[in-house]
């Protein structure tokens, strides 16, 4: 009998051979202008999402039912894990996150090929000519990577003689944060690549218009919306997981996260430009290029273990060759392409240049900041890399590179953000009256802050003052769109979706400066009954106690956080979970108390009554939940876009 | 303003925004970069009062706590240095295992460490370790 895994692999066979009839099934297709081939592309694409979902269900399945003949479940999963971990085990690990990025590759293949079988009755050839070369070129992307998985790192491998236990999953990674904070990055990622192969239409095509903008935005909104939760969401985990309090640390991958979202933060602005104006053109095909290369360098190259990151598992140097090829090839092909084509995307000479005052130069400006931004973490990332392997030193470049090369172009953006949205396209006007109160509500608020804390140092005031720069930009443009028609409804719903997003970036700088500049921290040694303060709380410990979870054994420190309205239990955990054998591995789970104001972080180090107590680390982390709800409304802002784009199709599709 | 004066002054926008962020990152890269040592070479070359990494494998029998500071030594087989760590160690830290530590050498010879560098798993060892301890002849890995 076949064995179902063979199944699962046997259908992630067929769907490499899906990807590539559709590829070349609508290049052809183009070419010929012939129907059939049309819908064997897009059926192909659907048909290949279908066998990837049987691929996953199966390798899925395997772990649920811990079947420990396939190698994969045997090294990463164990029958006495939890069943969320069981699945969500599925992409912790190399051969199973690459095969998430397929399916999740197929996914977005899918939906194109349903908006291209919808448009195959309509007469815009040109139309359906761009989602046909855009689900070609996702047809090769798929390809290059099921072959990657079939080849190189197949999750479908098995054992001729299974164990009888699994190895378990690296306790870190047993956490809820891994069931969302994956899928949801790759989606982002992934998305990028609906851009990238929009942006390869158009230079086959020689045509980046408003249409093609319009085309694309929803696809490159979904992407950033998901991107931006995705990292938000690795954010967090890594915040109250890692037990140091940090929300952010400059690791290569969350780097490698960061730059795809800065590039398509800039494509998103620019495809408006190209959309409203026919401006930009082929700095938009060239950012959609560049925003899914980002994806591609970061996730991979880190994957393949070229770059020390706690992301980076256990790897073998063959596959970070293979990865290193397909992105020369995927990244050189295009920009090739790009300098070959760039200059019949143009857009034509009877379109208005913008004045300098104006939201088309604003949006230039941000964009250039933005590309900037991103360059600069490219170079603090992969310089370590080449200087390595240039001349054999080895360095690292930490927070503090990226800090300082960061905040003031951060603080650039924040200040053209706030006037942006004010300004008409082409030519706009500032009224100094809104431009007066918009800077009076910034120093106010940041001499009260001054004030409140007697001693805030000038960044913190400066984050703080933009903040408030943007969001009351943002009440001018609201209060502009009531004078126009006297009621909300009048304010579009693309409107709502950036002042959304622009008051979630706002919400975002006031978190960082309230848990950049004014976090407390302490470490403090105590016996059980003793206390210690930090800024206007006390914190006793009440018991150190032996507990046991569903899967470890844990070491718990019981500690009452005592304010003057009241009192907190916190308990923070050293867990040990059984593994291979005798060997335990021990992870650290911190306390946490989230209020809106700020987070109460405790972190239990051990110790014992005999060695003079047990040691606790205290973090006072004012408004550090401020971080993630800023990204929240960030990506609710994208989706409400893709609401707008589906409320008035005739712009997007 | 004349299209040409106009062009020239975006490009001279350009041209400052590019100059500033090229200066924010050289710059930057000059004064944060932190070299990498293993215990043979951190004396001959890492500048005083300049946070340096030093990485290797934790000595075995050389941790030891008092209050909240933690003494050991990170070795390459052959060579030794004494680190002195204040705070709680990552959960992966121990005795025989590869360690990336980040901060200053005394003028004692003492290594004052800021940070210790956490692991993902108990099979993955730095690359930097790795190299070092290949230098040494001491790597028994894969």
């Amino acid at each position: 009998m076949l064995h179902s895994i063979e199944i699962g692999h046997f259908a992630t066979c067929l769907a490499a051979a899906m990807a590539g009839v559709q590829c070349v099934g609508l290049a052809l297709a183009v070419r010929q202008g012939d129907a059939r081939l049309y819908r064997l592309g897009y059926r192909a694409a659907i048909l290949g999402f279908a066998l990837l979902l049987v691929g996953f269900a199966v390798l899925m399945a395997g772990f649920i039912t811990s079947d420990f003949s396939l190698v994969l479940v045997a090294q990463h999963s164990h029958i006495l894990k939890p069943m969320l971990y069981k699945i969500s085990g599925v992409w912790g690990n190399h051969e199973g996150s690459l095969m998430l990025w397929v399916v999740m590759l197929g996914l977005f293949a899918c939906l194109l090929a349903w908006r291209l079988a919808a448009g195959m009755n309509s007469n815009n050839k040109i139309r359906r000519n761009t989602l046909a070369l855009a689900l070609s070129s996702q047809g090769g992307i798929s390809l290059a990577f099921l072959l990657l998985i079939l080849l190189a790192s197949n999750p479908f491998a098995r054992f001729a003689d299974p164990p009888i236990s699994g190895a378990g999953l690296n306790p870190v990674l047993q956490d809820p944060g891994l069931a969302l904070h994956p899928p949801m990055l790759y989606l982002g990622y992934v998305g990028l690549s609906a851009g990238f192969a929009f942006a390869i239409a158009a230079l086959i095509q020689r045509r980046a218009d408003s249409a093609w903008a319009a085309a694309t935005r929803p696809w490159v909104l979904l992407a950033w919306a998901t991107l931006t939760a995705g990292i938000a969401l690795g954010s967090r985990w890594a915040y109250y997981e890692l037990g140091w309090g940090g929300w952010w640390f400059w690791d290569p991958v969350e780097n490698a996260s960061l730059m795809p979202w800065l590039i398509a933060t800039a494509l998103l602005h620019s495809l408006l430009v190209v959309e409203k104006r026919g401006l930009f053109r082929a700095w938009a095909v060239l950012l959609a290029i560049l925003g899914f290369g980002m994806s591609l360098l970061g996730t991979f190259i880190v994957r393949s273990g070229l770059l020390t990151s706690v992301h980076a598992f256990t790897n073998d140097p063959t596959r970070g060759l293979i990865i290193l090829f397909i992105i020369v090839v995927m990244l050189g092909v295009p920009l090739v392409l790009f300098a070959l084509r760039a200059p019949y995307l143009a857009g034509n000479a009877s379109i208005r240049q913008p004045a300098l005052i104006s939201r088309d130069t604003a949006l230039q400006i941000n964009n250039l900041l933005l590309v900037v931004a991103a360059a600069s973490v490219l170079i603090g990332t992969f310089y370590p890399l080449m200087l390595d392997a240039l001349f054999g030193v080895r360095i690292s470049v930490g927070p503090p590179f990226f800090e300082t090369s960061l905040a003031p172009l951060l603080a650039l953006m924040l200040l053209v953000m706030g006037i942006a949205p004010l300004l008409a396209w082409q030519k706009g006007r500032l009224k100094s009256r809104v431009l007066l109160g918009m800077v009076l509500a910034a120093v106010t608020v940041a001499v009260l802050v001054l004030l409140l804390t007697e001693a805030a140092p000038l960044p913190a005031l400066a984050a703080i003052g933009l903040a408030v720069w943007v969001m009351a930009g943002l009440v001018a443009v609201i209060k502009r769109g009531l004078g126009n028609s006297g009621n909300l409804g009048g304010i579009g719903m693309g409107q709502w979706a950036m002042v959304v997003s622009h008051f979630g970036v706002a919400i975002f700088a006031l978190g960082v400066a309230g848990t950049n500049f004014f976090s407390q921290e302490t470490i403090v040694r105590l016996q059980i009954g003793e206390s210690a303060t930090l800024g206007e709380a006390r914190y006793v410990l009440l018991d150190v106690a032996e507990t046991e979870g569903v899967n470890y054994f844990a070491t718990s420190a019981f500690v009452d956080r005592i304010v003057a309205g009241g009192s907190t239990r916190l308990i923070s955990e050293i867990r040990r979970y059984p593994i291979a054998g005798s060997q335990t591995q021990t992870t650290t789970e911190a306390a946490i108390a989230s209020h809106l104001l700020g987070d109460a972080y405790v972190v239990f180090g051990g110790g014992s009554r005999e060695a003079g107590g047990f040691v606790l680390r205290i973090h006072h982390k004012p408004m550090v939940a401020w971080l993630w709800g800023g990204a929240g409304f960030m990506a609710g802002g994208g989706g409400l876009a893709l609401l707008g784009v589906a409320k008035n199709p005739r712009r997007g599709q | 303003m004349s299209p040409k004066l106009k062009r020239g002054t975006t490009l001279a926008c350009l041209i400052a925004i590019l100059g500033l962020a090229a200066w924010l990152i050289l710059d930057g890269l000059n004064q944060h970069v932190v070299f990498f040592y293993g215990p043979s070479d951190i004396h001959q070359q890492a500048q005083p009062d300049r946070k340096a990494r030093l990485g290797g494998l934790v000595a075995v029998g050389s941790v030891t706590q008092a209050n909240h500071q933690t003494r050991f030594a990170i070795t390459d087989g052959n060579t030794s240095v004494v680190v002195v760590y204040v705070g709680i160690l990552p959960d992966l830290f121990g005795e025989g295992q590869g360690v990336v530590t980040e901060g200053i050498l005394t003028s004692e010879g003492v290594f004052q460490a800021s940070r210790v560098l956490a692991k993902h798993d108990e099979t993955y060892m730095p690359p930097e370790v790795a190299e070092i301890l290949k230098a040494q002849g001491v790597w028994r890995g894969p």
